[in-house]
């Protein structure tokens, strides 16, 4: 099993799920999601301390290497909400 | 009034460098067929070239273009920022080969005729193995839409274009992305893997009956 595949099995055993077309793993109940950039580019440590952190008060967690503004954080909470 | 889109905005872009994308492809594929002339006109009966030209279409490049967000959407806020001049692939040849010895004569033809050109092989897999000889530039017929050429061992290419029906451009929407799914990487790997054994086998048999049998 490589790394990358460890990591998928990390989230999806944490109760995320992948989104074929955003290519994101998302969890509702904990209303946070990692692009597939990020959880390339970190480590299986650094996603788990993040997946163990409490949900958000308000709001959806994104966890991406670029910025993105909050018009897109805004509609992709939207889609992820469905 | 409805406001235009970044979608919107990049179709009518589309439209306007529909003509040049077909010169480009155009001069693409005469330009390499008749680099290729002698060395096609000397394979013998086993092996084989095969160019095949695409030019992308309109909402295939949007796509591509979206899919390079992490989001996978465009920020209508920032539509300046997105311009399909961007991309590399407007205009695409692959040039199928089989086997590795005359992959290698094509590449070096290729390459040389193409040589300012950027080079961007693909690899796949960790660790990372290369797959394929991939460049892009501009033709002297236009300045804005860049080509990018490919030069495949043949059943890679054959194996990708399956590979592009069902994952990348696949009818159910739940498919698309999937070819960029881990698991999914690591099984198309082993294919690619086990396609590079064959063709080592093959070649090793060619090479065995040449031996036996110069003539």
């Amino acid at each position: 099993m490589t790394e990358l595949t460890e990591k998928e099995v990390l989230l999806e055993n944490s109760g995320y799920r992948y989104h074929f077309d955003r290519m994101i793993y998302f969890n509702r109940a904990a209303r946070r999601a990692f692009s597939l950039e990020f959880v390339e580019d970190h480590s299986s440590q650094e996603i788990q301390n993040l997946v163990n952190e409490l949900p958000a008060a308000n709001g959806w967690i994104f966890h991406f290497n670029a910025s993105t503004s909050d018009r897109v954080k805004r509609e992709l909470a939207e889609t992820l909400s469905e | 009034m409805t406001q235009r889109t970044v979608d919107d905005r990049l179709r009518e872009e589309y439209f306007l460098l529909s003509p040049d994308i077909k010169r480009v492809l155009h001069q693409l594929q005469t330009d390499v067929g008749y680099s290729l002339l002698q060395l096609t006109l000397d394979l013998k009966h086993h092996e084989r070239i095969q160019i095949e030209a695409r030019a992308k279409e309109c909402d295939s490049a949007i796509d591509a273009l979206r899919r390079r967000e992490e989001p996978r959407q465009f920020d209508e806020d920032a539509a300046e920022r997105y311009t399909l001049t961007s991309l590399p692939d407007l205009a695409a040849l692959r040039v199928l080969v089989f086997p590795k010895p005359r992959l290698k004569a094509v590449h070096a033809i290729v390459r040389c005729k193409y040589a300012d050109w950027t080079a961007d092989p693909v690899n796949t897999g960790t660790p990372s193995k290369w797959r394929a000889w991939k460049y892009h530039g501009y033709c002297s017929t236009s300045s804005r839409v860049r080509a990018e050429i490919q030069v495949v061992p043949m059943l890679t290419g054959l194996f990708w274009q399956v590979e592009h029906d069902a994952f990348y451009k696949p009818r159910d929407p739940i498919l698309r992305g999937a070819v960029n799914k881990p698991n999914v990487r690591e099984c198309a790997d082993a294919v690619y893997d086990a396609f590079e054994a064959l063709e080592g086998v093959l070649e090793q048999e060619l090479r065995r009956n040449a031996e036996r049998d110069p003539g």
